[in-house]
């Protein structure tokens, strides 16, 4: 199901979308390769696709479908943004702590997450590369109460040293799933067909309804 | 609660026990659909169209062997019957298997296995593949509709999109950003990307962008260390492919996956894939690959790298260059000043002991002269085989094309791909630099290395005023039906890309829709999506009765424009005869009398065109002036001696027709000059002069207003009479 709460009545199943968006060289890909296949980008015997990648989680009896989207980073794609996150659920911004300029780029990416995705989105800020501490040109402080200002959650990660990692997308998972319930509760139990019903196609079922008791019949 | 692993095993065990030899899930089911509409107890079959005979499927066969009383079950409960795929089932475990779990009864809201399983809707790996069947199924069989209409409504926006990645089709993937690593595969992806356009649903075509994505990733040899592939990576490399492979129609392609794909997730990997291509036509279509390339920053950019060069050894830049770059920037003096330096063979001569002596010396100082580097000439040509002309021709520098020419550049010079800078010109669409080269006598029947001539190059680029200029300059020359290498002719090309201007001005000027190039095809067969067919269609009826007629179209057009010199010589030139006709028998003096230009109907009087031509109506063209009262056009006839007395279809003559749409000037400008010429005609005119008042007055002829016009006529009449017979009288006397 494609809504956001992909779950039809009764089941328990998530699947969500998630982008992943920094600059070029912040080491996002390096991130959700170690996530997804437990790999680190120092020397790959054959390609490995990280534009896409999917892992399943099952999270207190609800089965989640992650969808990891990477969208393009260079600065010339850039007003390709919004065909990439439409539609998503959370977004990981990631920034290089050693470098102050991809930290402006991930504030930039912020604004224009809310600006077009509103507060529906989950936004998580990921200081990547801690591994590198001493070389740290961007202050912990900084990074925590900038995320906390614009309502994301902050985390340090390492690629490299796998650290951080699980919890950052462990705990996306559970706010995505808190929203998704939210909206699904605000819109009624989350009966109608969501999915369909936001591309515009809606499928009806014409079958007549099968009258409950107290129709014509007890009446007359 | 159940865990969800133990709540799959139950409900349905289909993929856990029964078919655990399945190779793939995507290919798990063919999908059957017994319909009870069946005659005479053969059930009728519907089936989702994976790419498999189902009548040749051996568990099918094998279910309506062995349980020919399930299949009748099945059409009975409007059941469903999971068919798995060739292959997916070894032979020896078709005779063992259970058919019953394959046949599927509808239950309330879900379906349920006959042998009692029940199947939920939550199951949703089986039912995504249900509703991907039955999709598939519909799809297929509504595709050719459907995507006419998509095709026909994404018409203009393909032209547009198609003209902008013509244009590109000399980038290279260094210029996008593709990483050398990644340009192994690509030639595949392009192949397998070419099969989108066979693909009959949305599903599969997104199947199709999904395997190119595939290609693109996989990894040449196992030996060979690819680096991670990001979406930026894979996103230039789709670009690169958009530009290079030759489909038409992707704005037709992203609007019908995206509106009529229906039961597929956004999300999942297929919509990445699609998302991609999305973001790379986004890209493309915002012109920033366009910017990118633009000639003229390349020609810095070599100049720039030579430069670098030459300052390693100590040398200063090509002087070829430095003047290529001068016409590119349009820098006039700078490139006459550096032309003119040839131009000193008077200071050689000087220095030599006598103009024709070949001591050592002297020959050093001429030869040294012919081979120096350092002198230019407007026959240079760089390493590409460009001469200065090609230059100014693709930066669209109009003066400078003056300029070259006045200093001897040959106009028909072809570089080392074969191309002339006519080509050039064409191919960036600057239509005054086609029509000025034109000016110069360029050819336009030039073949380049692959066979295409300006005109294709034109088509090609979407280039429609180049085309035009192509065309209209010279039509009769100019060949519309050359085949190129391939066997396309500028029809095929322009049908294909879809440009609707092009394509009219082509079939208006007799280009044939019927030639067949190397693949058998026509350009009607060509053509891009319905609208563009109707078009072609439309304008190849009116056209069939022969080229010739559409000639002589378009020079009566011509006239009626009074487009006086141009048009004109193109009669001479076009070995037209002055007194052609249409069909309706119009001459280009009917028609120049028609509309009045007084001038050009003089001409074609001087050139021999006959006053007393006849149309179908036989009325000549002084009938038309009358009619019109055009009363220069009537003198110039009259000196012409066109006859006046004469009557058409209807029995009208031309003075009955200044009558009657009153025209008094032209009618007494008709009456003195029949008094000029009284003597020859004696008193004929006369005659049909009283002729004409007696019908005039009796309304005889149709007329619209003629009571107020009445008077008057009869004035001029009585006058007329008077005169006349009083000259007669003279005459006699």
């Amino acid at each position: 199901m494609a809504a956001g709460a992909g779950a039809a009545a009764g089941g328990r199943s998530f699947s969500f979308k998630v982008v992943l968006l920094g600059e070029g060289c912040v080491g996002k890909t390096s991130l959700v390769l170690r996530y997804c296949e437990n790999k680190f980008n120092d020397k790959h015997i054959t390609t490995l696709q990280a534009s896409f990648l999917t892992k399943k989680l099952n999270i207190g009896g609800k089965r989640v479908n992650l969808a990891i989207w990477d969208t393009a980073g260079q600065e010339r794609f850039h007003a390709l943004g919004p065909i990439y996150y439409r539609d998503s659920n959370g977004a990981i911004l990631v920034y290089d702590i050693t470098d102050e300029d991809s930290f402006q780029k991930v504030k930039n990416w912020v604004k224009e997450l809310r600006k077009m995705l509103g507060n529906e989105i989950c936004l998580c800020i990921v200081g990547n590369k801690i591994d590198l501490e001493k070389e740290r040109h961007v202050s912990v402080q900084e990074a925590e109460m900038y995320a906390e200002s614009v309502g994301a959650k902050h985390y340090h990660t390492s690629a490299k040293q796998n650290k951080g990692i699980e919890e950052l997308f462990l705990d996306l998972c559970k706010r995505m799933i808190e929203t998704a319930q939210v909206d699904e509760r605000a819109r009624g139990n989350g009966s109608s067909q969501s999915g369909a019903a936001r591309r515009g196609v809606q499928i009806i079922d014409d079958e007549p309804q099968v009258q409950s008791s107290g129709g014509c019949c007890s009446s007359g | 609660m159940v865990s969800v692993n133990k709540e799959t095993q139950d409900d349905f065990d289909l993929s856990e026990n029964t078919i655990s030899e399945k190779v793939n899930c995507q290919n798990l089911f063919l999908f059957t659909v017994f319909s009870t509409k069946e005659h005479l107890g053969i059930p009728e079959v519907h089936m989702a169209m994976y790419d498999e005979d189902i009548l040749k499927n051996p568990f099918y066969l094998a279910i309506q062997k062995r349980r020919p009383d399930l299949c009748s079950k099945v059409a009975e409960l409007h059941g469903i019957v999971l068919v798995p795929c060739k292959g997916s089932l070894s032979s020896n475990s078709l005779s063992t298997c259970q058919f019953e779990s394959y046949v599927l009864k509808p239950l309330e809201e879900n379906f349920q296995t006959l042998n009692g399983k029940k199947m939920l809707a939550k199951q949703e790996e089986q039912m995504n593949l249900i509703k991907q069947a039955v999709e598939m199924y519909i799809h297929h069989a509504i595709y050719d509709l459907v995507f006419k209409y998509v095709g026909t409504i994404e018409a203009s926006e393909d032209a547009d999109f198609n003209k902008i990645t013509r244009s590109l089709q000399d980038l290279q993937q260094k210029d996008i950003g593709v990483k050398p690593e990644f340009s192994f595969n690509i030639p595949r992806a392009k192949r397998e990307l070419g099969q989108l356009n066979k693909c009959t649903s949305p599903q599969q075509k997104l199947l199709c962008l999904r395997k190119v994505v595939q290609i693109i990733m996989q990894s040449p040899s196992q030996r060979v260390n690819m680096e991670t592939m990001c979406a930026d990576d894979l996103l230039s490399v789709l670009l690169y492919l958009l530009v290079k492979t030759e489909i038409p129609n992707w704005m037709a392609n992203v609007s019908y996956i995206k509106n009529f794909r229906l039961c597929s997730s956004v999300k999942d990997e297929l919509g990445y894939c699609l998302t991609s291509i999305e973001a790379a036509i986004e890209y493309i279509r915002q012109g920033n690959l366009s910017d990118r390339s633009t000639e003229s920053e390349s020609l810095c950019d070599k100049l720039l790298l030579r430069q670098r060069m030459n300052l390693l050894s100590q040398m200063s830049a090509a002087p070829i260059d430095c003047l290529f770059k001068h016409i590119a920037s349009g820098d006039q003096e700078e490139v006459e000043r550096l032309l003119s330096q040839g131009d000193s063979d008077k200071d050689t001569v000087q220095k030599m002991c006598h103009p024709l002596c070949y001591c050592d010396k002297c020959e050093k100082l001429v030869s040294g002269k012919l081979n120096d580097p350092s002198i230019i000439t407007p026959f240079s040509r760089d390493d590409r085989g460009y001469t200065p002309l090609h230059i100014a021709a693709i930066c669209g520098q109009t003066s400078l094309v003056d300029l070259l020419v006045a200093k001897g550049a040959i106009v028909n010079a072809t570089d080392y791909h074969g191309s002339t800078p006519l080509h050039l010109a064409c191919q960036k669409g600057y239509q005054n630099v086609t029509l000025l080269l034109l000016h110069y006598k360029a050819s336009t029947d030039v073949q380049d290395n692959n066979g295409n001539t300006p005109l294709h190059l034109a088509c090609t680029y979407g280039h429609e005023d180049c085309v035009k200029a192509l065309v209209y300059y010279d039509v009769h020359s100019c060949r519309l039906d050359i085949g190129n290498e391939k066997g396309d002719t500028p029809l095929h090309i322009a049908a294909r890309w879809g440009y609707q201007g092009i394509i009219e001005v082509l079939l208006q000027n007799g280009a044939n829709p019927e030639i067949q190039n190397r693949m058998k095809e026509t350009s009607l067969q060509c053509a891009l999506n319905s609208k563009i067919l109707a078009l072609m269609e439309l304008n190849y009826v009116t056209l069939e009765r022969g080229q010739s007629a559409s000639e002589v179209e378009k020079l009566l057009r011509a006239v009626a424009d009074g487009d006086l010199e141009m048009k004109f010589s193109r009669i001479c030139s076009n070995g037209l005869s002055v007194n052609v006709s249409n069909q309706d028998g119009l001459t280009p003096l009917h028609v120049a009398a028609l509309h009045g230009h007084g001038e050009l109907a003089s001409l074609l009087l001087r050139h021999g065109a006959s006053a007393g031509a006849r149309n179908a109506q036989l009325a000549a063209p002084l009938h038309l002036a009358c009619q019109r009262g055009h009363c220069q056009v009537v003198k110039c006839l009259m000196d012409y001696n066109a006859k006046q007395n004469k009557k058409d279809i209807y029995g009208n003559t031309p003075l009955i027709y200044a009558c009657l749409n009153g025209h008094y000037e032209t009618a007494a400008l008709l009456l003195q000059m029949a008094i000029k010429s009284f003597d020859k005609s004696k008193l004929k005119s006369v005659g049909t002069l009283e002729q004409s008042t007696g019908q005039v007055a009796d309304g005889g002829c149709s007329g619209k207003k003629h009571s107020s016009h009445l008077i008057k006529v009869e004035v001029v009449v009585r006058i007329h009479d008077s005169k006349c017979l009083n000259s007669a009288v003279c005459g006699h006397g």
